[in-house]
């Protein structure tokens, strides 16, 4: 059986926000103050090589969650461990076994190279000569950064600058790495190359992964299992299949034909896209089954191609959203 | 230990290797450095000769100290505490923070290397321009060993000392505030115009219990013909305030991690 790698118990932190008193005449007045809970009673237990997305709105509470496993922020109730360490009690102990990537934060020195900056973390991490050559070998090959080494950090472009970061972040071989938006502001491509990356190193080094996202295909791509929450608190807990499997309630069907202009009508199918020779339906599979709906389309038309795609990510996360805020 | 020391090295190496990397800055330093001197030393040379020979000081000498505390200035980190400010406002520090080795540790060994190699690039330009303007060489070689010997203990000061303020951010919002008052203070209580006979006995008294005499007017003195004994507390009073400031940062760095954990900056 797997080991707990990160084990989070009745986590809550508050902050106090103050409010702006319009009648204040003054310094010496007090401010209205009340709290906020940015998270509360967090409980969530990882296995080590677990690939978790934890996702959320806006001020859900994930950023504080990551900086209170990754030792920058005290709880205010509550216990954690992680790597067998209290991130916030034994924070520089936790750090060598931890790896972080703050999508807009990085761990070069702008003005050093690159090569220099991966140099001076081997000695901030104390790492042995010959097993940072070894790893940063292997790190310069994955993430394809060979080129990149001699280059000052503060030149490097947004896509380049983050795949030198993560490998920044893996140098010491971290047993977690807990990634903050690592495809914030990249294009479609250097997202993509990226998630590769990062699949190719869970894979290489068995890293455990704690990944925030807005981005619904770095989660699809990237892991296996899914913690929402909201509020601070968490509203889900289940691998990546079980949300698709239980929350998907349309499928888009595409189809090509032989007539000039399909038409198709029926219950709880709509026609999302109407087009010369092509059709595209959104089926509620919660009604009809898809197979169904295929063979009627057999029957009507003369298919030239079809193809089904699943209820996109963004869309089940939305879902189950909707339904908190309206449960009826 | 011996890791410590090797990340000493590493980082000093790095800041050396940073300030090799932009040479017109240091150019650009000298020639401010320069035209400064040249200004105050103009100015020294109008005061009458019987003025300072009451102190027991000729116009070459005050030239020199002036150039040796404003060149020990110059070598510093007086601006540094901004990166410190910009790591922690924009957020850059959290990654800093969290490593096995203290952010205070490697920025203030990335700083001694920067200091290091500003002494080793001006130091032969600093020598030739205040002995070209006073019009002599006032240094003698156990003056210019003990000026050797000070400049780092000084350097060591205004690094922990620009790393405090860079950080006192996290509790004044911004570090201008204190940044101000140190400088201020370096100038007037390091002595960094006048030498500190010229103080009245009881602001010398002050000065002598305070970390700014050993920042600047330390290495000054050695330009000047003063009693031995002088020179003796003064290397004592700078060893103190040495290992007392590489201490504050230790005691500071943790009270930087509690702070930015209490999640209120």
């Amino acid at each position: 059986m797997a080991q707990s790698i990160i084990d989070v118990q009745g986590v809550t932190r508050t902050f106090k926000s103050y409010e702006k008193d319009a009648s204040s005449k003054g310094w010496f007045s007090r401010k209205k103050s009340h709290l906020l809970t940015a998270v509360g009673d967090l409980d969530l237990v990882l296995q080590s090589g677990e690939k978790v997305a934890f996702i959320g709105p806006n001020g859900a509470g994930k950023s504080t969650t990551l900086k209170i496993l990754s030792g920058l922020l005290r709880p205010t109730s509550g216990i954690a461990e992680v790597c067998g360490f209290v991130p916030w009690e034994q924070t520089r102990q936790l750090a060598a076994h931890i790896g972080l990537v703050f999508g807009q934060r990085s761990h070069l020195w702008p003005a050093l190279s690159v090569e220099n900056s991966f140099d001076l973390l081997a000695k901030i991490y104390g790492l042995e000569e010959k097993a940072y050559q070894e790893q940063r070998d292997k790190l310069i090959d994955v993430f394809g950064i060979e080129k990149l080494l001699p280059q000052l950090a503060r030149t490097l472009s947004l896509g380049q600058r983050m795949r030198c970061d993560i490998a920044a972040a893996l140098l010491h071989q971290p047993e977690v790495l807990f990634l903050d938006e690592p495809t914030i502001g990249l294009d479609v491509t250097a997202k993509a190359l990226l998630r590769d990356h990062l699949n190719v190193l869970a894979r290489e080094f068995e890293t455990t992964i704690l990944l925030t996202s807005h981005d619904a295909d770095d989660v699809e791509k990237i892991c296996h299992r899914v913690v929402l929450i909201d509020h601070g608190q968490k509203l889900l807990d289940t691998s990546l299949i079980n949300l698709q499997r239980d929350f998907t309630h349309f499928k888009t069907l595409r189809i090509a034909t032989e007539e000039r202009d399909p038409v198709f009508v029926h219950e709880h199918v709509a026609m999302a896209e109407r087009g010369e020779h092509r059709l595209v339906l959104k089926v509620d599979v919660t009604h009809i089954e898809m197979e169904k709906v295929v063979s009627l389309c057999l029957e009507k038309f003369k298919l030239l191609d079809i193809g089904i795609e699943d209820m996109p990510l963004e869309e089940i996360i939305k879902t189950i959203y909707a339904r908190k805020a309206c449960p009826l | 230990m011996r890791r410590k020391w090797e990340l000493f090295l590493a980082s000093s190496r790095m800041g050396f290797k940073n300030v090799l990397a932009d040479k017109i800055l240091i150019a650009g330093s000298f020639l401010i450095y320069a035209m400064i001197v040249i200004l105050y030393g103009g100015l020294i040379k109008l005061i009458p000769d019987a003025d300072l020979a009451v102190y027991g000081f000729s116009h070459a000498q005050m030239i020199w100290y002036i150039g040796t505390t404003e060149f020990i200035l110059f070598t510093s980190s007086s601006w540094s505490f901004k990166e410190v400010q910009g790591d922690f406002t924009s957020g850059e520090a959290h990654l800093r923070i969290l490593r096995p080795a203290s952010y205070a540790f490697v920025r203030f060994s990335f700083w001694s290397g920067e200091s290091l190699a500003r002494v080793v690039i001006l130091f032969p330009l600093y020598f030739i321009l205040i002995g070209w303007f006073s019009g002599e060489f006032v240094l003698s070689w156990i003056g210019f060993l003990g000026l050797l010997l000070s400049m780092p203990l000084a350097a060591l000061m205004m690094n922990c000392g620009a790393y405090i303020i860079g950080a006192s951010c996290l509790w004044f919002v911004q570090s201008e505030p204190a940044a101000w008052i140190w400088q201020k203070s370096i100038f007037l209580l390091g002595a960094m115009l006048w030498p500190l006979v010229f103080y009245p006995v009881w602001a010398q008294n002050i000065v002598w219990m305070l970390p700014f005499h050993g920042i600047l007017a330390h290495g000054g003195n050695w330009a000047l013909d003063l009693p031995m004994q002088t020179y003796v507390f003064g290397f004592i009073n700078q060893i103190i305030w040495a290992v007392l400031s590489l201490w504050g940062l230790r005691r500071f760095d943790r009270l930087v991690l509690r702070r930015v954990q209490s999640g209120e900056t």
